[in-house]
């Protein structure tokens, strides 16, 4: 889990408070209209996708709604690292995996330290994300996704350079695009804006992002903010306790049943190359050990005589 | 203080030529403030394959005879693991080591060329839960010519591991400038001082740590040197830090350039 995930880490900051109005923002407009399934997209990279969409994912788990995120960055992805999980399983491998049985989706969700929060990362990268996103898979993954939580993000791409996210914005619900504020530009905003409309997607809003912090008008606030600074620094031993432990290496196939199938066939083959080696490997002979000792000693004793 | 690169073991690699320079070693790192010492030896296929086992009887016996000389030091056994794709088998058959038997693995690239499945490899690890962490990056050359490698394989998962000596100078000018912009950017996560010779190292000490004060504090030091490994030795996870993009300036592109 990284500090970014700043609704987790320090939930009473104001950038926290600022993802709550977001999330009510989003309820509202819910009354209206179903909306289970949010892409979170951009013009361009770096405008911040991935911030918004973990932040505001954890923002609604910490509301009680069972939330997924799912990276579709199937070239870039890092929810996996923000939120501190393993890069695989992910969308890619369930993507281009031939079963279809209706429970194997599960083996792909991975949850994370917050509760009620989970992640499908983005996976291994594909010769071939684009294609995999307008396969039926992807439908069905989002109504499987659908029938067991409350709310799906999808952590998209930027709209400007690839198509993946302007293909999955007829699949999700409502979009949010994201812009970086005296860096996105008025033109290719319009017109990932018209690339979406043209494709039957909706869109919800835009979020406007990398905003300066007047100090001036926000004063109140910044009090308010040294004064939650202060309040976590004290209590920064705690935060790290928080971390989720760190699992155990995977070692062979049989033990694993949960892992996908990609990589049991790693492991089997890893397995069978090496059962050979493995018991000359695990441990050394006593004359060995011996051996080493008797050179240390020789050292030992001639230093001594060196002294004297 | 935790040095956490270093190839202290006699014989294994090209680091200590015998049991007389690891004892020398040893006190050269006691002298310049360590308490503890992770041996990372090199394990590179095909050249230095000790097992983890025959490392592992080196280090208990030198440790139980430290006293001897008068030195007061505790040991971890780590490896350095040179990228291959074949890099989780070597961690799982025992061949290399995680670094004190934790998830954490510190692993380092051919220091000229670029290898081809940097994140297919790193990929491989993380697949079995292991923690990459990336010996010395600003000293390949590929990354000096292109330092937001570093950037996208932090954002992959990949932890950072400086060396001591580059940051004043010792491995050049050009990895004296990155790692410097790495550590100014939260980029670095571990420093080590991947000793291999007395007299190289360890002397300069003092030196290089009024220059690392200066540039991010003691309390960030104490983090990189203290804390981070602390927590690898007890298998922990560390809180990283969201790294920073950064740009060169003008006098640093020429020092890169040439």
């Amino acid at each position: 889990m990284k500090k970014e995930v700043i609704a987790y880490t320090s939930p009473k900051s104001p950038i926290s408070e600022i993802f709550r109005t977001l999330r009510t923002n989003i309820q509202f407009m819910n009354v209206k209209r179903k909306m289970q399934v949010l892409l979170v997209t951009s013009t361009s990279p770096s405008e911040g996708k991935s911030w918004i969409s973990s932040n505001l994912a954890v923002t609604f788990a910490q509301a009680g709604k069972k939330v997924i995120i799912i990276d579709s960055d199937m070239r870039k992805g890092r929810q996996f690292a923000i939120l501190g999980v393993a890069p695989r399983p992910g969308l890619s491998d369930f993507l281009s995996s031939e079963s279809t049985d209706n429970d194997s989706v599960l083996n792909y969700i991975q949850a994370t330290e917050i509760e009620n929060l989970y992640v499908i990362p983005a996976g291994a990268v594909p010769p071939n994300p684009s294609e995999l996103l307008v396969s039926t898979q992807m439908i069905d993954l989002l109504d499987q996704l659908k029938k067991i939580c409350d709310i799906v993000i999808i952590d998209g791409t930027p709209s400007e350079l690839v198509t993946d996210s302007v293909i999955l914005s007829r699949l999700a619900d409502s979009t949010i695009i994201v812009t970086a504020h005296k860096i996105t530009k008025k033109d290719s905003l319009r017109k990932v804006i018209k690339n979406i409309q043209n494709v039957d997607g909706r869109i919800a809003g835009i979020i406007i992002n990398k905003l300066p912090i007047s100090t001036k008008r926000y004063g109140e606030k910044y009090y308010y903010y040294g004064d939650e600074r202060r309040r976590t620094s004290r209590s920064e031993q705690p935060s790290k306790s928080k971390l989720r432990p760190i699992e155990p290496i995977i070692k062979n196939a049989g033990e694993d049943l949960n892992d996908t199938k990609t990589t049991n066939k790693t492991n089997s083959t890893i397995k069978s190359k090496n059962t050979s080696d493995e018991k000359n490997t695990q441990e050394i002979s006593n004359e060995e050990k011996g051996d080493i000792l008797n050179q240390i000693n020789k050292y030992l004793e001639k230093e001594k005589k060196n002294n004297l | 203080m935790i040095d956490f690169h270093t190839h202290i073991l006699p014989n294994i690699d090209d680091g200590s030529e015998s049991v007389e320079e690891t004892f020398d070693l040893l006190k050269e790192a006691e002298n310049a403030g360590f308490d503890s010492i992770i041996s990372t030896s090199h394990y590179i296929e095909g050249y230095y394959e000790e097992t983890s086992a025959k490392r592992q009887a080196w280090l208990e016996a030198i440790s139980k005879n430290l006293y001897k000389k008068d030195i007061k030091l505790n040991l971890y056994l780590g490896s350095e693991v040179y990228i291959s794709e074949n890099i989780a088998n070597l961690l799982l058959t025992g061949k290399a080591s995680t670094i004190h038997n934790s998830n954490y693995v510190l692993f380092e690239f051919p220091l000229a060329t670029k290898p081809m499945n940097i994140y297919e490899a790193i990929y491989n690890m993380q697949d079995r839960r292991y923690i990459p962490i990336l010996a010395h990056p600003e000293r390949y050359s590929f990354i000096q010519q292109n330092p937001d490698l570093v950037y996208d394989l932090i954002q992959n998962g990949v932890l950072m591991q400086a060396n001591f000596g580059s940051v004043i100078g010792l491995y050049g000018e050009k990895a004296e400038v990155i790692v410097k912009r790495l550590i100014e950017n939260d980029m670095v996560h571990f420093l080590g001082s991947d000793v291999h010779r007395r007299k190289t190292i360890y002397p300069h000490m003092p030196e290089i740590i009024k220059e690392l004060e200066f540039i991010i504090g003691k309390d960030k030091l104490k983090e990189l040197t203290t804390i981070n490994p602390n927590l690898v030795l007890i298998n922990e996870r560390i809180e990283v830090n969201e790294p920073r993009k950064f740009k060169l300036n003008l006098k640093d592109r020429r020092i890169l350039k040439d």
